[in-house]
């Protein structure tokens, strides 16, 4: 397991210096430079030259990819061209954040997705099956953004509830957590739905219920475990891309996350900045993924099998 | 487990059901709104700060606290020897910890002294700055010329920094004696005076800076401190009690970034906010709606929102095009679609800020008349071509639509390309020949030369026509010594009457901002450049 876990991690060199250099490339075929804002409106061309200098913008695209991934290859992601602050630091400040709306969203969209999902499947063409899909519906094709407005002005508003912004403390978490998890949720109880449908009818749930095995235990553990594995797909698809943040709901809930940090860097034309925040979320998504597929050998015993063989010397086969 | 199993697709219906029926409440309050925008005017009106910090009402206390949703322009850095170019909310925390050399009235024109006390210059190359002995910065060191000293020398080793543009006319800076500067600048420049009054040219603590060059650029002379900041998020600010001047009234402020409008508007509903510097129109008009418990100030904004040709295009640049154009343009319902009541359309020929100074009302506006417009059009080189007009920010890209329309009743073919602020300033620069007409936002200070210079100057970005009118650029070079107000205001008066003949750009309309605040707050000191003085403001407790 452990020349598996590292030749994933080998995989993030070549993935890392394509991101990399797509977005160095892209933002420098994008019209505009974090040095036109710095630049006074009455420069002369002299300083218009010398803050370019100041800032590589003289030298090619190439020459500031290079340098810049010198200092990476270092550990040193640079500073931000617009704030002058270490985007390392900037990004770390803002990650927590991120983390926390993360694993709160795919709690409550845990919560809600499974129990939800083994309700349709086992009610599986009834009213309560078609309620799940009209609300699974709801929840895929309702935008973040106005769904985010909504609960604001609902919960926020009207009732007071929750705080609009970040300055509440953990108040300030469900609303921006609710959202996401309910964006999540969807897809979740789907894939819930559907893997559950496969394993309802199979042949050793039979075989435990005919053993007097309570229903509960029946559906929790024996089916739920075999359903697990696309359930635990989604799930951590879901999280890995909430790892990345989302800028629609950090905007709207103004929640300081990393998602509303790259965006403003591209916005901005900070290249070094949106290059390092890319590169970071890169480096969490690829452990994200890497992770969920460990945790597949956790809840199938079967896939744990296969790593443990897979480490035991093959028998040579004589000719 | 069961029974929950059951209630909980229904309690999920019905949290929807409640959304959406929360969703009916807004759509149903603009209409309200509109109705009320007048009277949200008024009460702008009414409130409009005097500028000096105001006093409570006997008895009332201050409160400790004031929570601000800062406008629009987000706070990368606080940093005066950090990229330059920062939004006026950057400015606002610059003002409130730091301090410059000069003050300067927006109102009246007038210097008067700030840490300098005096000043003088024979040939305004040199200038001698006499600095007050009785200021310490936050940190309790003393103020002393070495900091002004310094803080030059660091605006010149870095170009792009706020200090570096704020500067950028200075060549060396010497300190005489402990209290005495010298200024020699690169050619001889009186508007000096202006650059050192900004608040952008605040004045760092040398010792500070060389211990710590993160946090030590913090350290200043102003009435508050830096406590904590988060980049493109929010700033903490406290009181400076070692402050020089008079004691402010607020122990602490945070100013925040919120990026949507709409939960601007619910954080102030709900008392998150205290103060908002920046909401949609229908917002606005919602609390303007409510004067029992907001007061909204509402002022011009300086800039001029406009359309802009290149006069490098074949097209574009041929007059009897662009008078087409001007005679095909109807302000009043240019400015009606880009912010609604919130934008004022020019009334007059000339292209020069609403406040800025020496602005020539006398020049007759370019009656909108089609047949004269399609007459300008028959004489010019347009064949039926597609004329992309590019374009950027909310206000304009609404402009555009309907200047598309407008245009099309004479048979310009006008196709809209929107982008972003950044790329347009870009693509729209000096000496290219990338696009046809813009429409933008034409940035003018309070000081005309600037101003000016930024506009018509050759090759400078803001002038995106590359209009380059020699007796223009004769004036520029006149106006950049000129010290004597007369022949300033005849200079500038003779550039817009140049403009208004030449047309590069047509002005269409100045747009109304409006801040939004709870009834407690006062002592705000508005500016219509977006420079507002949030150091006296106060929130009355209670």
């Amino acid at each position: 397991m452990i020349r598996y876990i590292i030749k994933r991690l080998l995989y993030l060199i070549p993935v890392i210096l394509c991101v990399s250099f797509i977005i160095f490339a892209l933002m420098d075929l994008t019209p505009g430079t974090v040095v036109d804002s710095m630049i006074p409106s009455d420069a002369t061309p002299e300083l218009i030259a010398a803050i370019r200098a100041q800032y590589d913008m003289d030298k090619p695209m190439i020459y500031r990819y290079g340098k810049y991934m010198l200092n990476f290859i270092q550990g040193d992601l640079g500073r931000s061209d617009l704030s002058g602050e270490s985007i390392m630091k900037m990004y770390l400040t803002r990650l927590p954040n991120t983390i926390v709306l993360a694993l709160t969203s795919i709690v409550i969209a845990a919560l809600m997705a499974i129990p939800m999902g083994i309700r349709a499947a086992r009610h599986a063409g009834t009213l309560t099956d078609t309620m799940t899909t009209v609300v699974t519906l709801i929840g895929m094709s309702m935008p973040a953004f106005w769904l985010g407005l909504m609960l604001l002005f609902a919960f926020s508003y009207k009732l007071g509830w929750f705080p609009a912004s970040v300055n509440g403390g953990f108040k300030s978490l469900i609303l921006p957590a609710f959202c996401n998890g309910l964006s999540m949720m969807a897809g979740t109880t789907r894939q819930t739905r559907s893997a559950m449908l496969e394993v309802l009818n199979s042949d050793y749930l039979r075989t435990a219920r005919a053993k007097g095995v309570p229903e509960r235990r029946v559906i929790w553990k024996h089916a739920l475990g075999n359903a697990m594995i696309p359930i635990l797909t989604t799930l951590g698809g879901n999280l890995s891309h909430a790892m990345a943040g989302s800028v629609v709901i950090e905007s709207v809930f103004a929640w300081p996350g990393v998602g509303r940090l790259t965006a403003e860097a591209i916005m901005s034309r900070d290249t070094k900045m949106a290059c390092g925040c890319v590169i970071m979320t890169t480096i969490l998504y690829v452990v994200m993924i890497l992770l969920v597929d460990l945790a597949y050998a956790f809840v199938d015993p079967r896939i744990k099998a296969r790593y443990i063989r897979s480490k035991k010397p093959r028998k040579q086969v004589e000719a | 487990m069961k029974t929950m199993k059951r209630i909980l697709p229904i309690v999920l219906v019905l949290v929807l059901c409640l959304s959406m029926a929360a969703c009916g409440g807004t759509a149903a309050a603009p209409s309200g709104g509109e109705s009320q925008s007048s009277s949200g005017t008024q009460s702008t009106t009414g409130n409009q700060p005097s500028g000096a910090p105001q006093p409570s009402v006997a008895g009332e206390k201050y409160a400790d606290h004031i929570e601000v949703i800062i406008d629009n322009t987000q706070i990368a850095g606080i940093n005066p020897i950090g990229a330059g170019g920062p939004g006026s909310a950057t400015g606002w925390v610059y003002l409130m910890v730091y301090n410059s050399l000069v003050s300067f009235d927006d109102n009246t024109g007038v210097y008067s002294p700030n840490l300098a006390t005096s000043w003088e210059s024979d040939d305004w190359q040199t200038v001698t700055f006499h600095l007050r002995d009785d200021v310490v910065f936050s940190n309790g060191e003393k103020f002393t010329a070495d900091d002004v000293v310094f803080t030059i020398e660091q605006s010149i080793a870095n170009p792009g920094s706020v200090a570096g543009s704020t500067f950028s006319s200075v060549e060396s800076a010497v300190a005489l004696d402990p209290y005495t500067v010298v200024f020699t600048l690169k050619a001889p420049k009186p508007q000096i005076l202006f650059d050192c009054s900004s608040e952008l040219g605040g004045i760092m603590c040398k010792k500070a800076v060389e211990e710590d060059p993160d946090k030590g650029v913090w350290i200043g002379t102003g009435p508050f401190i830096i406590t904590d900041f988060g980049t493109n998020d929010f700033v903490k600010l406290e009181r400076n009690d070692l402050y020089w001047g008079d004691p402010v009234p607020t122990k602490s402020m945070t100013l925040r970034y919120i990026p949507e409008m709409s939960t601007r508007l619910m954080m102030l509903q709900n008392g998150e906010a205290d103060i908002c510097f920046n909401l949609s129109e229908q917002d606005m008009d919602l609390v303007a709606a409510d004067p029992e418990h907001y007061d909204v100030y509402a002022y011009l904004a300086n800039n001029c929102s406009d359309i802009g040709f290149n006069l490098n295009d074949p097209i574009c640049g041929d007059i009897n095009f662009r008078m087409a154009v001007a005679c095909a343009l109807n302000r009043t319902d240019i400015a009606l679609g880009a912010a609604g009541t919130y934008a004022a359309p020019e009334t007059t020929g000339t292209f020069w800020g609403s406040g800025t100074p020496f602005r020539n009302n006398d020049i007759p506006i370019i009656p909108y008349d089609l047949q004269k417009a399609k007459d300008y059009l028959a004489a010019s080189p347009y064949k039926g071509e597609e004329i992309e007009l590019i374009t950027a920010i909310p206000t304009m890209i609404n402009a555009s639509t309907v200047i598309q329309n407008q245009l099309a009743e004479i048979g310009i073919n006008i196709k809209i390309k929107q982008t972003d602020p950044g790329s347009l300033m870009s693509i729209c620069s000096y000496g290219t020949s990338d696009y046809q007409m813009y429409a933008f936002v034409g940035a003018f200070g309070y000081e005309p030369y600037s101003a000016m210079n930024g506009i018509y100057g050759q090759a400078h970005m803001q002038n995106r026509a590359t209009y380059d009118e020699p007796r223009i650029l004769e004036i520029l070079d006149m106006v950049a010594t000129e010290t004597d107000p007369a022949k300033l205001q005849a200079y500038c008066y003779e550039v817009q009457e140049i403009e208004a003949k030449d047309i590069p750009y047509i002005n269409l309309f100045y747009v109304k901002q409006a801040i939004a605040a709870s009834k407690a707050i006062g002592g705000l000191v508005v500016a219509n450049d977006g420079g507002h003085d949030l150091r006296y403001m106060y929130k009355l407790e209670g």
